[in-house]
C-alpha cells in the first residue's frame, strides 16, 4: 500500500505548482546560455570539468523555468551563460597541449576545426568530434537548410580526407509527438544527410545511419531552444 | 511491495494462460449497450463503508481495500454517482446486511452496494451485495458474487475481488462488464534509462517489466506476449516478453519497430525500413519470420492498428506531405486516406467495437489533443481540448474508455476517459513521466 506517500508527493508538487510567481519564463536567456553552450564546444574536450558546470548550471536553470521560478531561472541561465563562456576561454588556453597531447606538432591557435583540415594524420579521433559538424532541421521536416549543406561540405571534405574510417550517422528528432513515427523521421534525416554526402562524392560505402528517435536528447530540457538543439543528425566515426 | 508482486503474478498468469482469458473477451463482445450517451443521468449509488460483522477488529485496510476499491471504479467509469455519506440516514452499519430501502430511497439513491467482512487468522471473508432500491430487492450477481467468499487477508487480493465485483455491477447496468482486473503496458523513464511497466486501470498497482537499463519502448500485449522495441543490441529491434523470457524478435538492418499481434493471432504488423524507409510488414507471430511487405511508398509508413476483426490495418503514412491515419486491408490491399483534416494525426488505435479509430492530433497552436475518426463516415470527433498535451490514445477491451497521456498537470501521466471525453481522471500514482500506454488485450 504505498498511496499514501505517493498522493501526499503528488500533493507536495502541486503546491509548488500553486506558488508560482507570474511573469513569463526568461526565454531569451535561456537560448543565449544555450548558444554559449554550443559555441563553448572545445571546452567540451579540454574544459571537461568547466563545460559540466556550466552545463548542469544550464539543465538547472531550465528546471527552474519548468517549475515557473522565473526569477531564480534567470538568474540560473545568466550564470550558465558566464560559465559557458569561461569553459570556452579556460579551453583555449589548453588547447594546444589538450588537442595535440604529444605536443608533435603545434596547432594554429585559431579555429578548433583548422587542426583537423590541415593535419589529417594525428588524433584523428578527437578531431572528428569537432570536425564533423552537428546538423539541424526544422519541426517535422528532413529538408538541408543553406547552413546545413554548408556544414555537409566542410563534414564532407573531411570524411574524404580520412578514408580509413567508417561514418556513422545518427538521426534524431525533439521530444513532442509519436514515439515510433519519430524513430522513422530521425531515419529520413539521417538518410538525407547520407544522400547529399553521396552528391559531395563521399563513397556511400562507409556511410551507416542509424535513427534513435526522440530518445537521444542532446539538451534534456522542454523548451523551443531545447527542441531546436535536438532536431539533428549528429556524426560518429569508427 | 504485495501490491507488485500481486500484479506481477498476474501478469505472469495472464502471459502462461491468455488464449483462455481472450475466448471469454469475444464471447463478451457485442452485447455492449452504453446507459450514458450525451445528456443521459448518471446512476445515484450509496456505498457505506463496509464493516466487520464479527471477528477481529479491522486493522489490515479491509475497509479501505473493500469500500475504497468499489468507490474508485464506480468513479472512474463516469456511469455512477455517488451519494455523499453525510446524507446517509441512520446508522448504514445497524441495519446490517439487509437494507432499510426507505433510507436508500429517500436520498435518492437508485443503487446501493452493501459489504462486511469478517476477519479470522490469516483470512477474511467477504460479502458483497448489490441492492436496486426502487425494486427494494438484491440483484443476484453470478459467481464468485452470489454470496461470501473467503481470501487471503491481503489488501491487493481483497481489492482484485472487489474489482470483479464492480465489473458485474456494471455489466447489471450496462449489459457489458467493466475492465477491472485488465492492465495497461507502458513506457517509464527510470534514470536516462527507459523500462517497460504493467499499471492497473485504476493505478494502484504498478509493475516494472524489464529492467535492461536502455531504451525500450512501444510495447503491445495481446496473446499472452509483450512485443516491444529496444536499443539493447544496437538499432531499434523488436524483442518477445513471454512467460517471463525475453527473446529478440526481429532485427533487420534499420528500423524494426511496433509490432502488434493481430486480433486473428498468427502474424504481427510491424514497421521495418530494411527495404530503404519505413514501410509496414506482416511477420509470423513466433518466429518474427517477414510474411509479406504491406506498404511500398516513398513516406513514412507506420504505426499499425487491426480492426478487431483483424481483417483490417489503420496505419499512419505522410505519403501525401504530412502524417495522416490510413486504412488498408490486411493483405495492403485498398489504401485509403481516411483523415484530411490538420497536418499531424499520429498514433492510431481501432477501437474493439471497429467503428471508430482514436488517434492524436497537433492543432494550429501547436497543442497535441485526441479525436476519434468514423472508419466508416471519416467524421471526426474531439476529445480533448485546453488541457496541456493529450498523447497516445489506447481503448479499454469493452471498447467504452480510452486511456491516454497529458501533461496537463506538468509531467506526462496515465488518465482514463469515456470514448466521449466526458469524464476524464488521473489514474497514474507514481512519479515520472508515463508513455505510449497499451491497453493489453
Amino acid at each position: 500500500m504505498f498511496t499514501p506517500r505517493l498522493i501526499s508527493r503528488a500533493l507536495l508538487a502541486l503546491a509548488a505548482l500553486a506558488l508560482v510567481a507570474c511573469g513569463g519564463p526568461p526565454t531569451e536567456l535561456l537560448k543565449e546560455a544555450s548558444t554559449a553552450l554550443n559555441d563553448a564546444a572545445l571546452a567540451r574536450k579540454c574544459a571537461p570539468e568547466e563545460f559540466a558546470a556550466a552545463q548542469a548550471m544550464y539543465e538547472k536553470a531550465n528546471t527552474l523555468a519548468a517549475e515557473g521560478k522565473h526569477g531564480e531561472a534567470e538568474s540560473a541561465a545568466r550564470a550558465a551563460k558566464k560559465l559557458a563562456a569561461k569553459a570556452q576561454q579556460k579551453a583555449l588556453l589548453r588547447k594546444d597541449e589538450c588537442l595535440n597531447p604529444e605536443g608533435v606538432k603545434g596547432a594554429t591557435p585559431a579555429d578548433p576545426n583548422a587542426f583537423a583540415e590541415t593535419d589529417p594524420g594525428a588524433g584523428v579521433a578527437l578531431d572528428a568530434q569537432e570536425a564533423l559538424k552537428t546538423v539541424y532541421f526544422g519541426f517535422n521536416a528532413a529538408e538541408l537548410s543553406n547552413e546545413a549543406r554548408d556544414t555537409l561540405a566542410n563534414n564532407a571534405a573531411w570524411i574524404n580526407k580520412h578514408l580509413d574510417k567508417t561514418i556513422i550517422i545518427e538521426g534524431h528528432c525533439d521530444e513532442r509527438g509519436s514515439t515510433e513515427y519519430n524513430l522513422a523521421l530521425g531515419e529520413r534525416r539521417a538518410l538525407v544527410v547520407r544522400k547529399y554526402l553521396g552528391q559531395l562524392g563521399v563513397d556511400l560505402g562507409r556511410v551507416e545511419v542509424v535513427s534513435y528517435g526522440e530518445e537521444q536528447p542532446a539538451d534534456y530540457a522542454s523548451n523551443d531552444a531545447a527542441y531546436t538543439r535536438n532536431r539533428r543528425a549528429e556524426f560518429r566515426t569508427r | 511491495m504485495k501490491a507488485i508482486n500481486a500484479l506481477l503474478a498476474i501478469a505472469l498468469a495472464l502471459t502462461l494462460a491468455a488464449p483462455a482469458a481472450l475466448a471469454q473477451d469475444d464471447e463478451k463482445k457485442g452485447l455492449g449497450v452504453d446507459v450514458l450517451t450525451e445528456g443521459v443521468t448518471m446512476i445515484s449509488m450509496a456505498v457505506p463503508d463496509a464493516f466487520a460483522l464479527g471477528g477481529a477488529p479491522d486493522t489490515r485496510g479491509v475497509t479501505e481495500a473493500l469500500t475504497g476499491t468499489i468507490q474508485r471504479d464506480l468513479t472512474l467509469t463516469g456511469y455512477f454517482n455517488l451519494i455523499d455519506k453525510a446524507a446517509f440516514l441512520g446508522d448504514p452499519k445497524a441495519e446490517g446486511m439487509n437494507p432499510e430501502f426507505k433510507n436508500w430511497f429517500n436520498i435518492g439513491a437508485q443503487g446501493l452496494i452493501k459489504a462486511g467482512f469478517t476477519i479470522e487468522g490469516q483470512q477474511v471473508t467477504v460479502d458483497l451485495r448489490l441492492f436496486t432500491v426502487d425494486g427494494s430487492q438484491r440483484i443476484n450477481l453470478p459467481k464468485p458474487f452470489d454470496g461470501p467468499v473467503v481470501l487471503p487477508l491481503e489488501p491487493s487480493r481483497i481489492r482484485r475481488h472487489a474489482h470483479g465485483f464492480v465489473n458485474e455491477v456494471i455489466r447489471y447496468y450496462t449489459k457489458s462488464p467493466g475492465f477491472f482486473g485488465s492492465f495497461i503496458v507502458l513506457v517509464k523513464r527510470v534514470g536516462r534509462a527507459k523500462e517497460l511497466f504493467m499499471v492497473s486501470p485504476d493505478g494502484l498497482e504498478e509493475a516494472q517489466l524489464t529492467k535492461s537499463g536502455g531504451v525500450n519502448m512501444l510495447p503491445n500485449m495481446a496473446g499472452g506476449a509483450i512485443y516491444f522495441t529496444s536499443f539493447r543490441n544496437g538499432g531499434p529491434h523488436l524483442f518477445k516478453l513471454e512467460g517471463g523470457k525475453t527473446s529478440p524478435f526481429s532485427s533487420h538492418s534499420g528500423l524494426n519497430t511496433g509490432a502488434v499481434l493481430s486480433p486473428k493471432g498468427g502474424v504481427v504488423a510491424a514497421t521495418l525500413s530494411k527495404d530503404g524507409n519505413a514501410e509496414i510488414y506482416l511477420l509470423d507471430a513466433n518466429s518474427g519470420a517477414v510474411k509479406k511487405r504491406l506498404t511500398n511508398s516513398w513516406g513514412i509508413d507506420t504505426s499499425p492498428t487491426w480492426s478487431p476483426d483483424g481483417t483490417r490495418i489503420a496505419f499512419v503514412s505522410d505519403r501525401h506531405g504530412s502524417p495522416q491515419i490510413w486504412v488498408m486491408n490486411a493483405d495492403g490491399s485498398d489504401q485509403k486516406r481516411l483523415t484530411f483534416q490538420g497536418d499531424y494525426n499520429q498514433t492510431p488505435d481501432w477501437s474493439p467495437r471497429g467503428d471508430k479509430i482514436a488517434f492524436t492530433a497537433r492543432d494550429e497552436r501547436n497543442v497535441f489533443d485526441l479525436f476519434t475518426v468514423n472508419v466508416g463516415t471519416g467524421q471526426i470527433e474531439r476529445l480533448t481540448q485546453n488541457q496541456g498535451n493529450n498523447e497516445e490514445p489506447t481503448w479499454s477491451p469493452d471498447g467504452r474508455f480510452i486511456a491516454f497521456t497529458s501533461t496537463r498537470d506538468g509531467d506526462s501521466k496515465l488518465y482514463l476517459m469515456t470514448s466521449d471525453g466526458r469524464v476524464q481522471h488521473l489514474i497514474s500514482k507514481g512519479k515520472g513521466s508515463y508513455t505510449t500506454p497499451a491497453w493489453a488485450r
